[in-house]
């Protein structure tokens, strides 16, 4: 017996399995691994006494997922007066890489600790004493990412045990020093306001190291709002005038619910048909990182401050379903013309109108700046991994619900079954949907972890927070209905903020970490073409007075038309003599639009007709895959209005289909969409800079191009065929050459040949939607964003321009003959243009070294500082 | 001394394989050794990388992963020990010498030093390069780690020495009974082969679902922390050699050195005692009385006797045989995983029947190299070959009987193990079917080609088993290739397997009509021992 041989056959699998791992080297080009919290053993209150000694300052940061993180993550302390007095209370000293604290005045101070980046910070409130002092605290902490909002805000109403509304009440901590202070309070020593009662015993005091504690407990009772204020507030002093008072300021929320755990977050969204406005006092984390903190908090259950997002089942995995209100289905209001005649004519493989939600909000929603991560929900359950810088993508298991963005037309077979040659995406499922005329305030949402994963990895997360104003759902936003996002921070999603028309206001946001864009806008409203009406539209006969039904039809001009564009053909024997005729036809030259094109039978014009408006104010824009901020425009190509032409495409779907790959046809799906306004304001900034060659351009549509060449590639012996996303939309290099000639890269060492792109006008149709640059924002200035006579100078990106002169490849011989058809790669790219249309892309750059020399790098380096400098 | 420690190394490693057999098994060895350190490398840098800035977390780790090796290792010592103190010719060879029991047990315990310290320096040096690479470690803590064997050696060899005598014993009794033996080896099998698919299933899930880093939660990483005080005696040797506390040492001294020992004094009882059995007794023939039997039946009883008893009990031919189907089954599910995981889907996508020619490719493997467990008819008979040469029985019935056995009971579990990859929906019934035929056929050739080298014996050499061996692992996996390459470019799955099934039995009827021509003179020609 060859038990060696044996043993090595054995041995195979796990062989096998590690070289897979390790041998996939992709160039991804991965995302910082920032610090996602800062971990401390200091409460929310902390105070010192002045003295000549050093006090250390100790904390840690973590990610959540443990990985290394990359530079500029180290921790830096800095102290400023609360009151803004010049003299300093206490200062920081470093010795080597340790930091301390040295107490100079008796005064209260803030403690921040920060990375060097000044992404991921947390503060406490330190009191400087001489003798002795009070201090009053919530008894459960701070958020660990920090607030914005330095307002505490305590809901009206808690939920009762079995889930009915009851009158709010939390518990608060006490702390006096030293321990004599206690014998000098009383009931009397107490002022509360009116809507407050207080139970404490002061009989209760505990003393740990030189310092007396007092748990109390606060009852909210507004016996009337129009007579009494939402601020409150507590204030204990002493007998002994030098011993600092403690005080507490609040905020009471007007029918506000304080959220302490998971079933309470549902009851006030998901589980509300009207919604209830939610005050977290916890943060939600995802059941790994819920785990983690668990096996390092101190704090007994009840005050603790992170529960699990999602339901833990008997495993301890966050489960999600729809049949229990943890998961919300929203009927999408994005254009669904396809799916409808899909679903009509495939009653047996349906494609599901609803979009999915983690949190369905109605009402105000107030963070208290803590954290919702919806990873449990949103990430494909088989995670990818990165090690040493080699990236293994995601994928998704059976179960998962987050399964990328719902399709607004494929080539192919929509359900998985068949070939799926080219997807464009529609609406998205999002982690918070939030819907009505309501305010969101200073909460950190993420639909999945921070561990320094690729953009690409985001692809079917979903969209972080998706807004909706249109109440009676006529696709147009309802007036004085806005939704209003202020002091958040939103990261971590294939879009971050969608709103479609929608009236929304961010202000002092920060939006990070999107595959495609950090703000996403459109309308969901459009005018489809009328196919009876008579156009002008150019022909082999010059041009002639038709319908779109007829010029469009099988018999009519444009199936030659088409199939000749697709096989590059022109000249004689072809109906057009040379390739401008052909762009004339289709849409016009150098990206203006011909009156007689197809493309402008297509189009309804809408300029200035809004269907939805956002302002951005004071927001940080924080890494994108393509661009800040998008204004799509619905694809409008002609094979949307009928999929049976040209004949190219269709036969090849009729060969297609001897192999079981099913072709579907529709007709007149599309149209003109809406235009929405975007307004930018006060100092949004852009933290966007990128390698044009490392934007990532996957995640706009979904193509299996390469998938199918190699199908037929594999009968015919050649499998050179490779079509990559950036083949289909050849975007780089033409900006690349615009981005150059007009000086927008960065000179700089960190910045040197990257761009930095705020907006994109993105979609194949006509895009009338308009940016406006507030005259009083800082990006307001002809040193930072190209301006023509107030209106932001734009690159347009032709790709007409690009696919005539695409030469043709080596043919597939054998499905030539078998279909008939002449097909190869550049007809197969250029199919994507007849799905889209042929309206150029816009790009919108800051320019590059001006925008950073004079003024990114002036800023703060702390960006969550400069979100609470500038909290309203 | 020196002449004593050849003679040990001679013992344990002289065999009587030809020089073709040596390269083999020397190059499976590698392949062995490469796979094992590959994989418990990349196990290990992925880990620490992981864990690498929680306070304990990387020593707990990396005392995990010694503590697993030397429980291989210690394993190893047992059976090393086991055959270098208690082999019956050693001993009698030994017992007309003029040696002193001394010399013999010195220069076994130099050959077992020898052998623990390469041993534990090749599975054990590498995660200490890793640990080392990772945490930036100066060239002394390299150096130190050559003397971390040493260290190992006492405590390791001492438990090796406790138990080496009970082992003995208890596997000379069972080898006195059959059924019992069959019995403790299919329980070992079993047992061993549902810890082994334990073991795949987690790895499989962690690595091919791309879900490593998920098991480092806090909470787990704690506990390894926490289990890092009870892994005795790694956990001293991590004090002392990577955290460089000297308090451990001498606890680690006292009872490492109180172990060997007391193993040692063990050993050499044991030694004593079975040199004077060995050289004072004989063992008594049990008389069995006469049955009358038929020819075929004797012939079909002996060859059954020959197969259960040919190798170590532990993994005989027929406990193999009955593993086969699970054994096949959890390797086939984990690579048709692996296979369709991650970016390993895309070229799976490429070669439409890459996971099929795989699975085709684990089915033969596995029939054949489990079926090299009874492939030595004619060595297997030693001093019996004159009966067979004189005995009044056609020699094509005798070698019909000895081929037809291995081979029905070889296929027998290969329809169970079709069976059970079917109905596990692992492999669909064409692909059963297929690698059924497939495997069936290059098993048959495969017995007929070693059945022919086995009658080209001659002048007590060893069997030349080039021929085999290309057939048994050269050509499925040649075939694999080419069906992969075929289906590269586009050849259906069907014509690719039907294709290889026709070439298989092409190449394979030539030597098998050249053993059915040459059969009689082959077996006439045969040495008879005495």
């Amino acid at each position: 017996m060859k038990k060696k041989n044996l043993l090595v056959l054995l041995m195979i699998p796990f062989l096998i399995s590690t070289l897979t791992i390790v041998s996939v080297n992709i160039t991804y080009d991965l995302v910082d691994v920032d610090i996602s919290y800062i971990e401390w053993d200091y409460e929310d209150i902390v105070a010192y006494q002045i003295t000549n000694e050093l006090i250390p300052l100790k904390a840690k940061g973590v990610n959540q997922r443990h990985n290394e993180v990359s530079s500029g993550n180290n921790l830096v302390w800095t102290v400023a007066n609360q009151d803004g007095s010049p003299d300093p209370y206490a200062t920081i000293v470093k010795q080597g890489d340790n930091y301390f604290l040295k107490t100079l005045l008796e005064g209260d101070v803030t403690v921040t600790c920060s990375n060097q980046k000044g992404n991921v910070s947390r503060s406490f409130s330190c009191i400087v004493f001489k003798d002795g002092y009070i201090s009053i605290r919530p008894a459960i902490a701070n958020s660990r990412v920090g607030k914005v909002d330095e307002t505490i805000y305590i809901g009206e109403y808690d939920f009762t045990p079995s889930g009915e509304k009851g009158n709010a009440s939390f518990d608060i901590v006490v702390e006096c020093r030293p321990a004599s202070v206690i014998s000098s309070l009383s009931q009397e020593s107490i002022a509360i306001s009116d809507t407050l009662t207080l139970d404490i015993d002061w009989a209760d005091a505990q003393e740990s190291q030189g310092a007396v504690r007092v748990i109390g407990s606060v009852n909210v009772d507004v016996a009337n709002w129009n007579k009494q204020s939402p601020k409150a507030n507590i204030t204990v002093t002493s007998t002994i005038d030098t011993y600092k008072p403690g005080v507490l300021d609040f905020q009471i929320v007007r029918d506000g619910y304080n959220v302490y755990n998971y079933q309470q977050l549902l009851d006030c969204t998901n589980r509300s048909s009207e919604g209830k406005i939610a005050v977290l006092q916890v943060s939600f984390d995802s059941e790994h990182n819920y785990a983690d903190y668990l096996a390092t908090t101190t704090h007994q259950a009840k005050y603790q401050n992170v529960k699990c997002m999602g339901d833990l089942n008997g495993d301890g995995k966050a489960d999600f379903a729809l049949d229990n209100g943890t998961v919300v289905a929203v009927k999408t209001k994005y254009n669904h013309l396809y799916i409808d005649q899909w679903n009509k004519a495939n009653p047996n493989s349906k494609i599901s109108l609803d979009v999915l939600t983690g949190l369905y909000v109605q009402k105000d929603f107030y963070g208290n700046g803590h954290s919702i991560n919806f990873h449990d929900l949103t990430y494909p359950s088989r995670g990818g991994t990165i090690v040493d810088g080699n990236a293994t993508p995601p994928e998704l298991a059976d179960d998962d619900l987050f399964r990328g963005p719902k399709p607004f037309y494929t080539v192919g077979t929509p359900s998985g079954e068949g070939i799926n040659l080219i997807t464009i995406y529609g609406q998205d499922n999002s982690g918070m949907y939030a819907r009505g005329n309501l305010v969101i305030n200073d909460v950190s949402m993420q639909n999945c972890d921070n561990d320094g994963k690729p953009l690409s990895f985001l692809d079917t997360v979903g969209t972080v927070l998706d807004v909706d104003t249109d109440l009676d759902d006529n696709l147009e936003p309802d007036r004085d209905v806005k939704v209003v996002v202020q002091n958040c921070r939103l990261s971590n999603g294939k879009n971050v903020v969608r709103s479609f028309s929608s009236n929304l206001l961010l202000d002092n946001c920060m939006l990070s970490n999107a595959h495609n864009f950090l703000f996403f806008t459109g309308s969901n409203k459009f005018v489809q073409p009328d196919g009876n009406k008579t156009h002008s539209i150019i022909s082999k006969e010059g041009t002639i007075s038709t319908t779109l039904y007829d010029y469009l039809s099988k018999n009519g001009p444009a199936n030659a038309i088409l199939d000749d564009y697709l096989a590059a053909k022109y000249g004689e024997g072809h109906v057009f003599k040379d390739s401008v005729q052909m762009q004339n036809c289709l849409y016009g030259t150098n990206g203006k639009l011909n009156p007689n094109s197809i493309q402008a039978a297509l189009t309804t014009n809408l300029a200035g007709q809004f269907k939805g408006e956002a302002e951005i104010k004071d927001c940080i824009m924080n890494t994108s895959g393509i661009a800040a901020i998008a204004m799509e425009s619905l694809f409008n190509g002609p094979y949307l209005f009928n999929n049976s032409i040209p004949h190219t495409i269709s036969g090849l779907f009729d060969f297609a289909g001897s192999f079981g790959l099913s072709a579907f046809n529709c007709s007149n799906i599309s149209g003109t969409s809406y235009p929405v306004k975007v307004t930018l304001s006060g100092s949004t900034k852009f933290y966007d800079y990128k390698e044009l060659n490392k934007i990532d351009l996957s995640g706009l549509v979904h193509e299996d191009i390469s998938d199918f060449l190699s199908l037929f590639g594999s009968m015919t012996g050649n499998n050179s065929y490779n079509v990559t996303i950036d083949e289909i939309f050849p975007i780089k290099n033409l900006l690349n050459r615009y981005a150059n000639q007009n000086g927008y890269k960065g000179e700089n060492g960190q910045y040197k040949d990257k761009v930095n792109i705020p907006v994109v006008f993105y979609g194949g149709g006509a895009n009338y939607s308009e940016l406006t640059i507030d005259e009083g924002a800082d990006l307001f200035n002809d040193s930072y964003i190209g301006l023509r006579e107030d209106t932001v100078q734009s690159a347009q990106v032709n790709l007409l321009d690009r696919y005539m002169y695409l030469p043709k490849v080596s043919p597939i011989g054998l499905v030539q003959q078998l279909a008939q058809i002449d097909l190869d790669k550049n007809t197969l790219i250029k199919t994507v243009t007849i799905v889209t249309g042929y309206e150029p892309f816009e790009f919108v750059f800051v320019k590059g070294t001006d925008y950073y020399d004079d003024y990114l790098s002036k800023q703060p380096t702390n960006l969550l500082e400069q979100l609470k400098n500038n909290a309203k | 001394m020196i002449n004593l420690l050849i003679k040990d190394f001679r013992l344990m490693f002289g065999n009587k394989q030809s020089a073709s057999q040596r390269i083999i098994s020397g190059i499976f060895s590698v392949l062995f050794f490469v796979a094992f350190i590959v994989i418990e490398v990349f196990l290990f840098r992925t880990i620490l990388k992981t864990i690498k800035d929680i306070k304990y977390a990387s020593t707990a780790f990396l005392t995990v992963f010694l503590l697993i090796t030397t429980i291989f290792i210690t394993i190893g010592n047992l059976f090393q020990a086991k055959r270098l103190f208690f082999d019956a010719k050693d001993i009698e060879q030994l017992s007309n010498r003029p040696v002193s029991n001394t010399q013999i047990i010195m220069s076994k315990l130099l050959y077992l030093f020898l052998i623990h310290y390469a041993t534990s320096l090749m599975f054990e040096y590498p995660l200490f390069v890793a640990y080392g690479l990772l945490a930036n470690k100066m060239p002394m803590f390299y150096y130190l780690c050559l003397f971390y064997p040493v260290a190992t050696f006492f405590f390791s060899m001492g438990v090796a020495l406790l138990l080496v005598y009970p082992l003995w014993l208890f596997t000379k009794f069972i080898k006195r009974h059959f059924w019992l033996e069959m019995s403790v080896s299919l329980v070992l099998i079993c047992g061993l082969t549902i810890v082994y698919s334990y073991v795949l299933d987690i790895f499989i899930k962690l690595v091919a679902n791309n879900d490593l880093l998920s098991l480092f939660s806090q909470e787990s990483i704690n506990g390894f922390i926490k289990f890092q005080n009870y892994a005795f005696p790694v956990n001293f040797l991590v004090d002392i050699f990577f955290n460089k506390h000297a308090r451990a040492l001498f606890p680690y001294l006292c009872i490492s050195l109180g172990v060997f020992a007391l193993g040692l004094s063990v050993a050499i009882f044991a030694f004593g005692d079975v040199r004077n059995i060995s050289s004072s007794t004989t063992v008594n023939q049990k008389e069995r009385p006469y049955k009358s039997t038929s020819v075929t039946t004797a012939l079909i009883k002996k060859e059954f006797s020959l197969i259960g008893k040919n190798s170590d009990f532990i993994f005989s031919y027929t406990g193999l045989l009955i593993a086969q189907p699970l054994l096949l089954y959890f390797v086939t599910k984990s690579m048709n995983t692996v296979l369709g995981s991650g970016t390993i889907q895309y070229f799976a996508k490429l070669v439409p029947g890459l996971v099929d020619y795989v699975d085709i490719l684990l089915m033969m493997l596995f029939t054949v190299i489990i079926n090299q467990g009874a492939n030595s008819y004619i060595t297997m008979e030693e001093r019996t070959i004159k009966n067979m040469k004189t005995i009044p029985v056609p020699f094509g019935k005798q070698l019909f009987i000895k081929v037809a056995i291995p081979f029905g009971l070889s296929t027998v579990s290969l329809i169970v193990s079709c069976l059970v990859l079917w109905l596990t929906k692992t492999i669909t019934l064409q692909l059963a079917l297929f690698a059924f035929l497939i495997s069936v056929v290059l098993l048959f050739v495969f017995q007929i080609i070693s059945l022919w080298e086995e009658l080209s014996i001659r002048h007590g050499k060893p069997r030349t088993s080039s021929m085999s061996t290309l057939f048994a692992y050269l050509l499925p996996i040649v075939y694999a290739v080419t069906a992969i390459i075929l289906s590269y470019t586009g050849l259906p799955t069907a014509v690719t397997i039907l294709g290889g099934l026709g070439v298989i039995t092409v190449i394979g009827a030539v030597p098998v009509i050249i053993v059915f021509t040459r059969a009689n003179d082959l077996f006439l020609s045969l040495e008879a021992i005495n």
